[in-house]
C-alpha cells in the first residue's frame, strides 16, 4: 500500500504542480462559466418565449392558459406561422381541453431542443390548483417547424441519421488530433530534441507544419480503422435512412452523402483550429504527461458547443465555429448552400489565421521554453 | 568560422551572460570551460541560433546568427545539446535518417561506424543505455557535413574508453574537415587533452584564455582547473 501510495503522490504531484496544468484548469473553469452564461441566456429565451394559441376552451383550459401565461406565454387567438419566427415554439390550447388534455407544442428551430418545460410547469400548477393529483395530466405532442413546414417523422429520422455521424465525427477529428500533437510535442519536450532540431536547418515553422501534417495522418489512419467498426456497429443498431422520401422539407433528402461532405469539409479546418492550439499550449508543457493532461482538456472545452448543439437552437450555435460542422449540414439539408458554403469559408478563414498567429508564437524561444 | 563580441543575455532578472568575446578559427578545438551556471550553455545556444542575445553580436562563417541568412549557414553547423535524448521508439538506424533527413544527407554507414553500436543500431533506442544513446546523437551529428561543431558535454554518460574514442574521433574530423569546434565542459582534464585553446568562463563572463600549456607555464600550475582556481581567486 505504502508504494502504491507512493507512486500516486508522485504521479498527482507531477501534474499538478505543473503551473500549465494549474492555468489550463482555470482557463477551463472560465471557458466553462462564459459558456454557461451564454448557454443561460439561449435557454431562458428558449423556454420562457412562446406563443399560446387559444380561441374557445373550458373554463380548465383557461386555468392552463393562466399558468402558461405566468410562464411567460404570450395569448393569440388564432395561428399564423409568423409566430413560429417570433417565438421560440407555439402552444395549441384544444377547444374540449381537459385533463389528460392532449396538447400540440410546435417549435421551430432545435432539433433535439423542441421541449418545452412550461408546458408541464403550467399543467402541474393547474392540476394542484383544482386538486387532481400531477399525473400525466396532458399529453404533448412536439412538433418541429423548420424552413416553413413541420418537420415529419421521417424527416426527423433523416436529420438525426445525418447528424449522428457528423457529431460523432467531428467529436472524434478533434479530440483524437488535439491528444496525437500534445503527445508528441510532449516526447519532443521531454527529450529536449525541440533544442537539437531547432539547430539543423528545420526552422521552427517547419515543426509546426509537420507536427500538424503527421497529428493528421496518425489521426485519419485511427480514424478508417474507428470508421470499420463504427460501420458495423450503426448498421447493427440502426435502421437504412430513406433517402427518396417523398414528403419531406428537406429539398436536398436524396443528398445526404454530400451534405455529410459538406459538414466534412467544416471538420477539417476545426481540426486544424484544434491542433494549433493543442500544439501551442503542449509546447509549454515540461513533458508527456502533463501536454497530453492539459492540451485535450482545452480543446473538449472549446467543443462543448458542439455537443450541445444538440440540445439548443442552431440558429444559436451557428456563431460558434466549433459547433459548424451540425450548422452546415441542417443549411445543406434544406438546401440553403449559400449558407453552407459561407460557413465552410468562415471556418477555412479562422483556420489560416489561426496557423498565421501559431507561425507567429511558435519562436524558437517559445518552443524551447524558458532555460533558466 | 565562430565569433561573438560582448554578448549578453539576460533571463528575467538574472545576467547570465555579461560581455562574452570568443573566437574559433578553422581547424581548432576551441574549450569553453567553467563551472555549472557560468554560461557556458547558454553561450552556445545563442551561437546555434536558439536563443536571442540582449547584446552583442554573434557571427558564424561570417553570417549573424539573427540574420534571414543564418538559416542557410545552418546546413554547416551541428550542435550537440549536454541534455538530449533521442526517441525510445526509434532504432539507432531510424534516428541517424531522421537526423540526416534534417541536413538533406544520406551518409548512415559512416555515422554508424562512429557510433559503434555494431549490429544494435538496429535495436530500439529504449534497450540502449545512456551513453549509448550520446555516442548515437554524436555520431548522427558528426556526419551530416557540418564545418561548424558546437559541442555541449559531448562525452557526458559515455564510459572512459567511448570517451576516448570520442575525442580521437573530434580531433581527426577537425583536421581532416578544417572543421572549427567549440566544446564546453566542466570537466577541464577533458579539456585540456583535446583542445588547442581554452576560454574560461565564469558568472557569465570570460575570465581567462590561452592555450593550455602556455596557461599553465604562467600561472605556474600542474592542470588547468588549478588555472581556473588561480584565475578565480586573482579576479
Amino acid at each position: 500500500m505504502g508504494v502504491i501510495s507512493a507512486l500516486v503522490v508522485k504521479d498527482l504531484r507531477e501534474i499538478i504542480s505543473s503551473k500549465y496544468f494549474i492555468a489550463s484548469l482555470l482557463g477551463g473553469v472560465l471557458l466553462m462559466i462564459a459558456l454557461g452564461i451564454m448557454l443561460n441566456k439561449v435557454v431562458v429565451e428558449v423556454t420562457t418565449s412562446f406563443a399560446i394559441v387559444v380561441n374557445e376552451t373550458t373554463e380548465l383550459g383557461m386555468v392552463f392558459v393562466k399558468n402558461l401565461q405566468k410562464q411567460g406565454g404570450v395569448v393569440y387567438r388564432d395561428f399564423a406561422t409568423d409566430l413560429l419566427q417570433q417565438y421560440n415554439s407555439v402552444v395549441f390550447i384544444p377547444q374540449n381541453f381537459s385533463f389528460p388534455a392532449n396538447v400540440e407544442v410546435w417549435s421551430y428551430r432545435g432539433l433535439l431542443s423542441h421541449r418545452l418545460p412550461a408546458v408541464e410547469r403550467a399543467a402541474r400548477e393547474t392540476a394542484e390548483e383544482v386538486g387532481i393529483p400531477p399525473r400525466l395530466i396532458v399529453e404533448k405532442y412536439y412538433y418541429i417547424y423548420l424552413n416553413g413546414a413541420a418537420l415529419t417523422k421521417l424527416d426527423i429520422d433523416l436529420v438525426t441519421s445525418a447528424f449522428f455521424p457528423v457529431w460523432i465525427l467531428a467529436l472524434l477529428i478533434l479530440s483524437m488530433t488535439s491528444t496525437i500533437v500534445s503527445a508528441s510535442v510532449g516526447i519532443e519536450r521531454e527529450k529536449k530534441m525541440f533544442e537539437l532540431i531547432l539547430s539543423t536547418p528545420a526552422s521552427a515553422k517547419s515543426i509546426v507544419v509537420a507536427k500538424l501534417v503527421s497529428s493528421t495522418i496518425l489521426a485519419l489512419i485511427q480514424l478508417v480503422a474507428l470508421g470499420i467498426g463504427m460501420l458495423f456497429l450503426l448498421s447493427s443498431i440502426m435502421h437504412p435512412v430513406d433517402t427518396t422520401i417523398v414528403d419531406s422539407i428537406f429539398e436536398t433528402s436524396p443528398e445526404v452523402p454530400s451534405a455529410i461532405t459538406l459538414s466534412i469539409a467544416s471538420v477539417f479546418p476545426l481540426s486544424i483550429i484544434s491542433l494549433a492550439i493543442s500544439f501551442l499550449i503542449a509546447s509549454r508543457a515540461e513533458d508527456v504527461k502533463t501536454a497530453t493532461s492539459i492540451a485535450p482538456s482545452i480543446v473538449v472545452f472549446l467543443m462543448f458547443p458542439l455537443i450541445m448543439s444538440f440540445f439548443i437552437p442552431l440558429d444559436v450555435m451557428e456563431h460558434y465555429p466549433f459547433a459548424h460542422p451540425v450548422v452546415v449540414m441542417l443549411y445543406a439539408l434544406l438546401g440553403q448552400f449559400e449558407k453552407a458554403y459561407f460557413y465552410i469559408a468562415l471556418d477555412w478563414i479562422m483556420a489560416l489565421v489561426v496557423l498565421f498567429i501559431t507561425f507567429k508564437i511558435a519562436t524558437p524561444e517559445y518552443l524551447l521554453g524558458k532555460f533558466k | 568560422m565562430i565569433k561573438t563580441s560582448d554578448l549578453r543575455k539576460i533571463f528575467k532578472k538574472v545576467e547570465a551572460l555579461r560581455g562574452v568575446s570568443i573566437e574559433v578559427y578553422s581547424g581548432e578545438i576551441v574549450g569553453l570551460i567553467g563551472p555549472n551556471g557560468a554560461g557556458k550553455t547558454t553561450t552556445l545556444r545563442i551561437i546555434a541560433g536558439l536563443l536571442k542575445a540582449d547584446g552583442g553580436r554573434a557571427e558564424v562563417l561570417g553570417v549573424s546568427v539573427e540574420s534571414r541568412d543564418f538559416a542557410r549557414v545552418k546546413k554547416r553547423v551541428a550542435y550537440l545539446p549536454e541534455e538530449v535524448l533521442p526517441y525510445d521508439n526509434l532504432s539507432g538506424r531510424e534516428f541517424i535518417e531522421f537526423i540526416h533527413g534534417l541536413y538533406g544527407v544520406d551518409n548512415v554507414k559512416e555515422a554508424v561506424e562512429i557510433s559503434n553500436l555494431g549490429a544494435r543500431v538496429n535495436d530500439k533506442i529504449k534497450t540502449y543505455s545512456r551513453g549509448m544513446k550520446r555516442r548515437l546523437i554524436f555520431a548522427s551529428l558528426l556526419t551530416v557535413g557540418a564545418i561548424v561543431l558546437l559541442l555541449d558535454e559531448p562525452t557526458a554518460g559515455i564510459d572512459v574508453i567511448h570517451a576516448v574514442e570520442i575525442r580521437k574521433v573530434i580531433k581527426m574530423y577537425t583536421k581532416e574537415k578544417k572543421a572549427a569546434v567549440l566544446y564546453s565542459s566542466h570537466n577541464m582534464l577533458e579539456v585540456e587533452s583535446v583542445c588547442n585553446r581554452v576560454y574560461f568562463i565564469n558568472n557569465g563572463q570570460i575570465v581567462g584564455s590561452g592555450e593550455p600549456e602556455e596557461l599553465k607555464r604562467v600561472y605556474k600550475a600542474p592542470t588547468l582547473e588549478e588555472v581556473f582556481v588561480e584565475i578565480i581567486r586573482k579576479s
